[in-house]
């Protein structure tokens, strides 16, 4: 068991100046967890692996580079995207649609679902609105609110907030519907006023429901933006992807998925971080 | 233990009280009902159930699971409302839940969100009795009291359930209240643990005077607890018997191990499953 768990330890601690005695390494796996690091390895080699068939593929011109580019002719789209430097102008366009949309829903949603969270008749008069958008392809209304709102930023907004919406509304409010109705009532024993419970028992326990329903919104956010681009923009990468596109500039459509998820891992993993900071007090986390 | 400031008129409160011989807690024929799921039919949960708490006294309900202990205890709480009869603490009607009936669930139900300190605290914040230092300071000495000094800063996902127990203690105790409910609070606990809460629940309530109801369905729990055990026959659920228990409080293990507690503990049971077993004529009788 030892033995090979310091085999495995080795090409980690190699690099460590000294040689890598018996007490050192043990020292060394306290500070990094073997698990975490392993995986770490075993992700990262996955990629790189995944890179490597993907170059392999592209360099044996199984396909002809227009329709499929290496990974190497993604990275010159992305230097040519920068040097011409209208790049600039898409990335802010589709930035700014893609937060103000969200922050939108956020701002509407969040209070919304722990209205209809809380009050039953709340509830059942928003759900039947609630379930008829929330069945309804909400990117198939991309059409209607761009002959409402023009094809500037505003449609687009207008677009992320739809998709944006519901995940937090919905989240929201059954985080409040499924609090534990121990503390519920220990702070009704309490004497606790509605506004107090509210404000102690359901605010604070609804945080974790209302990041992973900011975290969902965060992909349907990025649909919406390149979904609303696509019908018809001035600029934005979606826009940036279609022309591309159109022109069999493959390697740049490629470099415009890669800012998306970019984008949309960026802005997960952020949450998850302020996730995790609200919820200290959960065992998993320590 | 009773340097805090804000007991001592309290304190002079309860003698007051006591020397006017004015009962503390009183139910007189109280029935409590509720409607049957699914229809407008009602169900008998207590019925005619006559009880009579003094400032300090110390009772158990036991009876067998489903006879209405607990719906009693809620009606205490404010819980629930009863449908006849009294049910008065200082000789006026339970308005509904309030901070001078503190709770001890069976679940600790604390907050998790929250530090152990801030779950003690939490009754002392929603009734803005006390300033927040005060209610921290408060906090800690109660968790002192209970024996949880210095783990007022972790989370309760940190802390054992006897551990847990010990805080919902400290926390129904935080609000000073008139009169402690608990409902089974260490029915989920292992039994060494819960019999080491039990002396530390004795001395606890004897430092601080406190006047408790007790749920539970553990006949030696009863014994060991209580002043005066009641026993509630089945449902619809009504006090068959109520058996006065010999010994001062607070109490030590060795009590456990003296004939005497074995047989108060046979009395109990000979009126729990006499009753059980369907011998309801005793309940004139043994009355």
């Amino acid at each position: 068991m030892s033995a090979t768990s310091s085999q495995m330890q080795a090409p980690r601690t190699e690099s460590r100046p000294g040689a890598p005695s018996p007490r050192a390494q043990r020292v060394s796996r306290r500070r990094l967890p073997s698990w975490l690091s392993e995986q770490r390895l075993i992700g990262v080699g996955a990629v790189v692996l995944a890179l490597v068939v993907w170059e392999v593929a592209a360099l044996l011109r199984l396909k002809p580079k227009l329709t499929l580019p290496g990974p190497f002719d993604v990275i010159d789209a992305f230097k040519s995207l920068f040097e011409a430097g209208d790049i600039w102008v898409d990335l802010w366009t589709s930035a700014q649609e893609l937060l103000i949309g969200l922050g939108l829903a956020v701002v509407i949603g969040l209070p919304l679902g722990l209205l209809i969270g809380w009050y039953k008749r709340a509830a059942w008069a928003l759900n039947p609105f609630i379930n008829f958008l929330y069945a309804t392809p909400r990117i198939a209304l991309t059409p209607l609110l761009i002959i409402w709102l023009g094809i500037g930023s505003s449609s687009k907004i207008a677009i992320v907030f739809l998709m944006a919406f519901f995940p937090v509304i919905i989240n929201t409010a059954q985080g409040v519907q499924s609090l534990e109705q121990g503390a519920v009532r220990v702070a009704r024993c309490f004497g606790a006023s509605d506004l107090q419970l509210f404000r102690t028992v359901a605010l604070p326990g609804t945080v974790p429901f209302v990041a992973s329903g900011i975290r969902l919104a965060v992909g349907q956010a990025l649909i919406g933006v390149f979904v609303a681009e696509l019908s018809g923009a001035q600029h934005g990468v979606g826009l940036m992807m279609s022309t591309a596109g159109q022109q069999f500039q493959t390697a740049t459509v490629f470099a415009g998925l890669f800012i998306f998820a970019a984008a949309g891992i960026g802005l997960t993993s952020l949450l998850r971080r302020v996730e995790n900071h609200f919820a200290a007090w959960r065992p998993s986390h320590d | 233990m009773r340097t805090l400031s804000s007991t001592a008129g309290h304190d002079a409160a309860h003698i007051g009280a006591g020397a006017a011989g004015e009962a503390h807690l009183e139910a007189r024929d109280v029935v409590i009902e509720y409607p049957k799921p699914g229809s407008k039919e009602m169900t008998t949960a207590v019925e005619r159930c006559d009880l009579t708490l003094d400032r300090g006294d110390f009772v158990c309900l036991v009876g067998p699971s489903g006879c209405g202990k607990t719906t009693f205890l809620n009606a205490v709480a404010g819980f629930v409302k009863i449908a006849e009869g009294a049910l008065e603490l200082d000789g006026r009607p339970i308005p509904g839940p309030g901070p001078d009936r503190a709770m001890v669930f069976q679940q600790a139900n604390l907050l998790p969100w929250r530090t152990v300190q801030a779950n003690v605290s939490y009754g002392l914040e929603l009734s803005r009795k006390a300033k927040k230092p005060a209610a921290r300071q408060r906090a800690d000495e109660l968790l002192d009291l209970v024996g949880l000094a210095g783990v007022g800063q972790q989370y309760p996902a940190q802390l054992s359930g006897g551990m847990q127990a010990r805080v919902n203690l400290a926390r129904a105790l935080a609000v000073d209240p008139e009169i402690l409910l608990l409902d089974e609070p260490f029915a989920a606990i292992d039994a060494q643990t819960r019999e080491v809460l039990q002396v530390e629940l004795l001395r606890v309530c004897a430092a601080r005077e406190v006047t408790a109801l007790f749920v539970t369905h553990d006949i030696a729990e009863a014994a060991f607890l209580a002043d005066r055990v009641c026993v509630f026959s089945p449902r619809p659920g009504r006090i068959v018997k109520e058996i006065t228990v010999p010994w001062d409080r607070p109490r030590s293990h060795e009590i456990r191990r003296t004939p005497e507690f074995a047989q108060l503990c046979d009395e109990i049971a000979d009126v729990l499953y006499g009753v059980k077993a369907g011998v309801g004529d005793e309940k004139e009788g043994s009355r």
